[in-house]
């Protein structure tokens, strides 16, 4: 272990000295920072000037606008957006209540803004109910666009507002409020600060599996993904409280205010609970000597999941499927060309999320098995060690019931 | 002595002071911030920001003991913001992140083991990636800054849980990610899931006992 670790401390510090400053002196450039003042005889070249501004613009992300022409018309455009948001009906807000472009779904890690992915189903937001449920507190607004719940997941979407107009907005680093959301499925959850949470009477452990947050001039969107480990019964109404404390969000510049954060935000609400049909499969493909059988898919609009069975090629690794992504549908930021990690059901099976819709002929494909040394015992050459890999492809072809 | 005398100088508002640390600390700091941000002008405007910030903070830093640990504790919470907005709002890909492509490896290393190392610095950074920018600062904090987890966790930074939380989710999926190249710790196997990225798939009843 301590040989491991030392290796990668090597590494890191071998990638941290790919870093060298600009210049050899960097005081100058610091000192007027803190002064405003330019060092005496420092000459600042036009490639200097431009270097600058261009770090500018890439610190800022793109919702941030980077000149007052920017910043105008950024201001315009938020009157248009609250006028169509606020309005009975238009269409603003009916665009904004089908979801907010690139959260929509269930993506791994707010911190990862790569982890929001796109709805695996198109007919989703036909499925939210809607809540437009709103709580005001310390000059924040928190509401509870909508809500949707099948047997298997909840999902949720909401937007802050700051109603108040503190000098922080009228300046250049304002400050947003953003729902607090963690994923809870790794370590101890008891240990994670505030996060947005949801019960019900059942008084199950909900895991929160996804989300994404999407900052806009003076709002903040968000949505989040809860799994119902135990189940949730289907029926036309099912109540649940959703806890929604927030984290403070500069849009520029990297001050963090110690003050309280208003909230937590609670609503108490009530949703439909939607099959999350099962679709039987049962097909069994066979590649390198390899059998796998596709016994059946979860189709959950939220999250569709395969749950693939095999027998193990050997018992000396832990034998695990990878589905092949689909670049149509997979955001999650994966290169290697496949989907997200399996999860293990028993001794044989793996459930593994599709990243797609299930609908009319729909086709799963595994890439490949990898297979880790069982009891985590890892060769010492580990510099060299490869997991084993049989490369298929299994294909399964299904037909999804209307 | 000589940083001691420095922090003194700059709580006495003689940015001489600041200009000693600035020299002492500036590619660390830039360093850090770089494993963290992964884009060599960002972390070079990070770094600048954080002298900036320990200039405005210098009231509430207790000279009584190190000034690295604070300091570097502002670089790393600047470097997690920045690297936040950077990937929520944007791709690596987009963003033209620089690939580790010309490295220089030990002269004195055989040419087999320069490829290994080589190797293992490539799968290090695109693990490092991979990770939530709170945990990446996270393994930068404790890996190549040394620091320990009270001293991660002091001064305004985050409780010792949750410091701890976050090493071990970044120990697990570093370990998932590099596939044993670099296990890091042995972590225990409290849960069956592990998500080395994507969307953790969810649990079916037929698991639970």
């Amino acid at each position: 272990v301590t040989e491991q670790r030392k290796r990668l401390e090597k590494a890191l510090r071998e990638c941290a000295e790919r870093w060298v400053p600009e210049t050899a002196d960097p005081w100058p450039a610091i000192r007027e920072r803190v002064t405003g003042e330019r060092t005496s005889g420092e000459q600042v070249s036009e490639e200097r000037v431009a270097d600058r501004a261009h770090r500018r613009r890439d610190w800022s992300p793109p919702l941030v606008p980077n000149t007052a022409l920017g910043w105008l018309l950024a201001a315009l455009s938020v009157l248009i957006l609250c006028a169509g948001v606020y309005a009975a009906s238009g269409p603003f807000r009916e665009l904004f209540r089908q979801g907010l472009p690139g959260t929509i779904g269930a993506g791994y890690d707010k911190d990862a803004g790569r982890g929001l992915s796109t709805q695996p189903n198109e007919n989703f937001s036909a499925l939210k109910t809607e809540i437009d449920q709103t709580r005001t507190q310390d000059g924040v607004r928190v509401t509870l666009d909508w809500a949707y719940a099948d047997e298997r997941f909840v999902a949720v979407g909401l937007h802050t507002q700051r109603l108040d107009a503190p000098p922080e907005t009228q300046q250049t680093d304002p400050i947003l409020f953003m729902p607090s959301l963690w994923d809870d499925t790794v370590g101890n959850e008891a240990e994670l600060p505030p996060y947005v949470k949801i019960t019900d009477a059942s008084g199950q452990d909900f895991d929160t599996v996804g989300g994404g947050t999407l900052l806009g001039p003076d709002r903040t969107g968000a949505e989040a993904v809860f799994d119902a480990p135990e189940g949730i019964e289907p029926g036309p109404e099912h109540r649940f409280r959703l806890e929604v404390p927030l984290e403070e969000e500069p849009l520029v510049g990297v001050k963090v205010s110690e003050r309280p954060k208003p909230g937590p935000f609670v609503f108490d609400f009530e949703v439909p609970v939607r099959p999350a049909p099962t679709i039987e499969v049962n097909r069994t493909v066979e590649a390198e000597g390899i059998e796998i059988t596709l016994e059946r898919v979860v189709d959950s609009p939220v999250l569709p999941q395969a749950v693939l069975c095999f027998e193990p090629p050997d018992d000396e690794h832990l034998w695990e499927p990878w589905l092949k992504s689909d670049p149509e549908y997979d955001r999650y930021g994966s290169t290697k060309g496949v989907g997200s990690a399996p999860q293990k059901l028993g001794e044989r099976c793996w459930s593994l999320p599709m990243g797609r819709a299930v609908e009319g002929r729909t086709s799963v494909t595994v890439a490949y098995l990898e297979g880790m040394p069982r009891g985590g015992d890892m060769p010492s050459d580990a510099n060299t060690f490869r997991p084993k890999r049989i490369h298929g492809p299994w294909t399964f072809e299904f037909e999804a019931p209307d | 002595v000589e940083e001691r005398a420095a922090v003194e100088r700059l709580k006495r508002g003689d940015i001489g002071g600041l200009e000693v640390l600035v020299r002492k600390h500036h590619t660390r700091a830039g360093r850090a911030a770089y494993l963290i941000v992964r884009d060599h002008a960002l972390a070079e405007d990070v770094a600048q920001s954080a002298f900036v910030r320990a200039y405005e903070q210098i009231d509430q830093f207790d000279a009584g003991r190190p000034f690295r640990p604070w300091f570097m504790k502002i670089v790393v919470n600047s470097a997690v913001e920045v690297a936040r907005r950077r990937e929520r709002t944007t791709s690596y890909e987009k963003a033209g992140v620089e690939a580790p492509m010309a490295w220089l490896v030990d002269p004195a290393a055989g040419p087999h083991e320069q490829a290994e190392e080589a190797e293992q610095r490539r799968r290090v950074w695109e693990a490092l990636e991979k990770l939530p920018p709170v945990q990446r600062a996270a393994v930068v904090q404790r890996y190549y800054l040394g620091m320990s987890e009270v001293e991660m966790s002091e001064g305004g930074g985050a409780p010792p849980g949750t410091i701890k939380s976050r090493l071990y989710a970044a120990r697990r999926s570093l370990s998932k990610l590099l596939h044993a190249h670099v296990r890091v710790e042995d972590v225990p196997e409290t849960r069956e899931r592990s998500v080395p990225t994507g969307v953790p798939p969810p649990r079916f009843k037929e698991e639970r006992p």
